[in-house]
């Protein structure tokens, strides 16, 4: 199986971050929040619709997040609205929501939004009429109790800012991972053509296997009865095994390390089927390991970045952890 | 999930109706044998319309090896009941360049029967090397390492190769419900749909009887090969089932290996890399264990579509394991759709259903009995 050929160009500036253990347990949080949300709003088109930093707010366009410790957790508290305009669309703008949650620093919010969020002071939250809660004061990565340790974040997005992926490893493995993207070849009809992915592995592992057997992509279309909708994701398959688990080794004709498209299906009531599936994603096979690079050799143009999940890459150095 | 584009153009001839012949062409021939022997010669003649050239042909009387074709009508198909024993007719077919400058496949059909008097058996064989030998009482041997294309599927594809046993080389009557006919009393009704690309790389012929896909041959170049393989072709004739009224092109058979015996290594179709011959399974996009055409087997519920996803083709056989390509305009359809429905719903009928698999369509409406 040859390389793919890529559909769009990629953005590689906010690879290979790494974040040391802070100094306190709280430090610790603050950073990594800053660092995955710093990585949203830099893809292109990405503005920050309102943001808190607990001292002052206001759903104004202006980005109170300006370091870490704007990241606040406590009576009065942070939050921070990220918009994509016509990510779904011409005038569809899809909003996210994330605010650390006021009684425990290893939770926060994070609200998804199509009608787009409105209010918020710095001690209540922005709402929306059509808020889904992708995590509803919770856990936002696995790490347990423990919310200060050594990590990596990398992002990559494409140039027109369509498609953006975070991930997070910790020791080599994905703790969390983020995606929000437009739709590749989605079905006629669909009005919201678009993906919302917040994953941590607490909550279903970041793997091949999980992610195609738990339904974690998020979507939402306007048809009657418009809602949100849940995707499990697609691979080839033979008998009962995704081909990359049934031969999770090089092509023994070929020996090529192959990748195999990545789709998405959805069971949920009134909004079942394929719609669409993953711009520039793949799954490499399940030997791979966090960090191989296809091909392998000095031009890795694609790399795993976790959960056997394959992206393009730029051909620089790879920083586990 | 709009309409695919194609990748190639195609020719078709279709609804070739093929009746029930009335009695058999000798005393010693099963009342049937006249219409199965049709349908076979149908095919040949189709085969040798694309191209094909007869290497070597009998007709239970002669023989020869001069490229003369001795299957002049289908009266000239006559069984053998007994293999290596008694006359038979069989012929030698050649497409040159198959897979490649150079590398012609050969394909054997001998009308021999190991279960006595019966007509729905036969030795159908592959090669990429050429046939010889044989006379009207014997079988042309090839030695190189020529594939028996039906051979009980249900043992390793190692058995395959060399073994020159008869067996159905199409879907039994048994199977069919209510069941049909054997051949020892009366023969079948069928249709055959043949396709072919007009670069003449990819061809096919579908047998449907009672609405069932009753065989399914085919031999084709592969899309998007695996680099390194020496021979880029799929090699097919598609002859079982194990569920009632279940077409050959079917997730089961294909896809799944769960109806095969305790080896189940041995798909249905095949290809051949270096020397070893390897069996390819029919891969499709899927989620969990079950194909979509299999999980959503409803039409799509925002744009109303039916799903088609393209066939891969993957191996399990040692030395040859891995995703080695795919199969030009061939798609997996849903189990919900019937035999014979088209896409899209309307006049133009771009593409049919033929057991759970969709092919190009010429705009006809297809009959399947």
């Amino acid at each position: 199986m040859a390389l793919p050929t890529l559909n769009k160009t990629w953005v590689f500036t906010k690879i290979n971050q790494a974040i040391k253990e802070q100094r306190t347990s709280y430090a610790g949080g603050q950073v990594q929040l800053y660092t995955v949300v710093d990585a949203i709003r830099s893809w292109a088109g990405w503005e920050v619709k309102g943001s808190s930093d607990s001292v002052t707010a206001g759903m104004d366009g202006v980005d109170r997040w300006t370091n870490y410790t704007k990241v606040v957790w406590g009576g009065n508290f942070s939050w921070i609205v990220l918009r994509k305009p016509n990510a779904g669309g011409a005038g569809k703008n899809f909003e996210v929501m994330i605010a650390p949650y006021p009684g425990n620093t290893l939770f926060i919010y994070v609200y998804y939004s199509w009608a787009g969020f409105t209010g918020g002071t710095i001690n209540t939250r922005p709402t929306a009429t059509d808020t889904y809660m992708m995590i509803d004061w919770y856990y936002w990565r696995n790490t347990g109790n423990n919310n200060n340790f050594d990590c990596v974040v990398h992002s990559v997005s494409s140039s027109d800012g369509n498609v953006g992926r975070v991930v997070m490893l910790k020791d080599n493995v994905p703790i969390l991972y983020v995606a929000f993207e437009t739709a590749q070849n989605p079905v006629t009809g669909w009005t919201h053509p678009f993906y919302a992915t917040w994953l941590w592995d607490s909550k279903a592992a970041i793997t091949l296997d999980a992610l195609t057997d738990s339904a974690n992509v998020l979507a939402y279309d306007a048809n009657a009865p418009a809602g949100w909708f849940a995707n499990y994701l697609t691979c080839e398959t033979q008998v009962d095994a995704t081909t990359p688990e049934r031969i999770p080794y090089r092509n023994e004709i070929g020996a090529e390390s192959p990748l195999y498209p990545v789709g998405a299906i959805s069971l949920a009531a009134n909004k079942r089927g394929r719609h669409g599936q993953l711009y520039d994603l793949w799954w490499g096979t399940s030997t791979r390991r966090v960090g191989d690079a296809y091909p392998d050799d000095a031009t890795k143009q694609f790399l795993n970045i976790g959960g056997h999940l394959v992206v393009p890459w730029n051909g620089s150095a790879f920083t586990p952890l | 999930m709009p309409l695919p584009s194609l990748d190639k153009t195609w020719n078709f001839v279709t609804n070739v109706q093929l009746k029930e012949k009335p009695l058999p062409t000798t005393g010693t021939q099963q009342q049937g044998s006249a219409s199965y022997g049709n349908i076979l010669y149908t095919i040949k003649a189709q085969l040798v319309s694309w191209g094909w050239t007869v290497e070597g042909s009998c007709d239970a009387s002669t023989y020869n090896w001069g490229g003369a074709d001795l299957w002049t009508d289908y009266t000239k198909l006559l069984w053998g009941f007994t293999p290596g024993d008694n006359a038979a007719s069989w012929i030698v077919l050649k497409r040159a360049n198959a897979a490649g400058a150079g590398k012609d496949f050969y394909l054997l059909i001998r009308l021999a029967g190991e279960i006595t008097r019966d007509c729905q058996e036969a030795i159908i064989m592959g090669a990429w090397t050429a046939f010889s030998g044989g006379s009207v009482t014997l079988t042309p041997t090839n030695a190189g390492k020529a594939l028996n294309l039906i051979y009980d599927h249900n043992v390793d594809i190692e058995v395959h190769v060399g073994n020159y046993g008869p067996r159905y080389w199409l879907l039994q009557p048994t199977y069919y419900s209510p069941a049909l006919p054997s051949s020892q009393s009366r023969g079948i009704d069928v249709v055959v749909h043949a396709l072919r690309s007009s670069d003449g790389e990819v061809e096919r012929i579908v047998v449907v009887s009672h609405n069932v896909v009753c065989a399914y041959i085919s031999f084709e170049k592969v899309k998007n090969p695996t680099s390194g393989w020496t021979h880029p072709f799929m090699c097919a004739w598609v002859n079982r089932n194990y569920t009632n009224n279940q077409s050959v092109l079917s997730y089961s058979i294909l896809n799944d290996d769960a109806v095969r015996g305790s080896s189940g290594l041995c798909p249905y179709t095949f290809g051949y890399h270096d020397g070893l011959w390897l069996g390819l399974y029919w891969g499709s996009e899927a989620y969990k264990d079950a194909m979509l055409g299999e999980r959503i087997s409803y039409y799509n519920e925002i744009s109303g579509e039916y799903t088609m996803c393209p066939v891969s083709l993957i191996s399990n056989s040692p030395g040859c394991k891995g995703h080695h390509g795919f199969l030009y305009d061939l798609w997996w359809g849903s189990i919900e759709t019937l035999v014979g429905d088209t896409f899209p719903g309307d006049e133009t009928q771009q593409f049919v259903r033929f057991g759970e698999v969709i092919f190009p369509w010429d705009g006809s409406a297809p009959l399947t009995i």
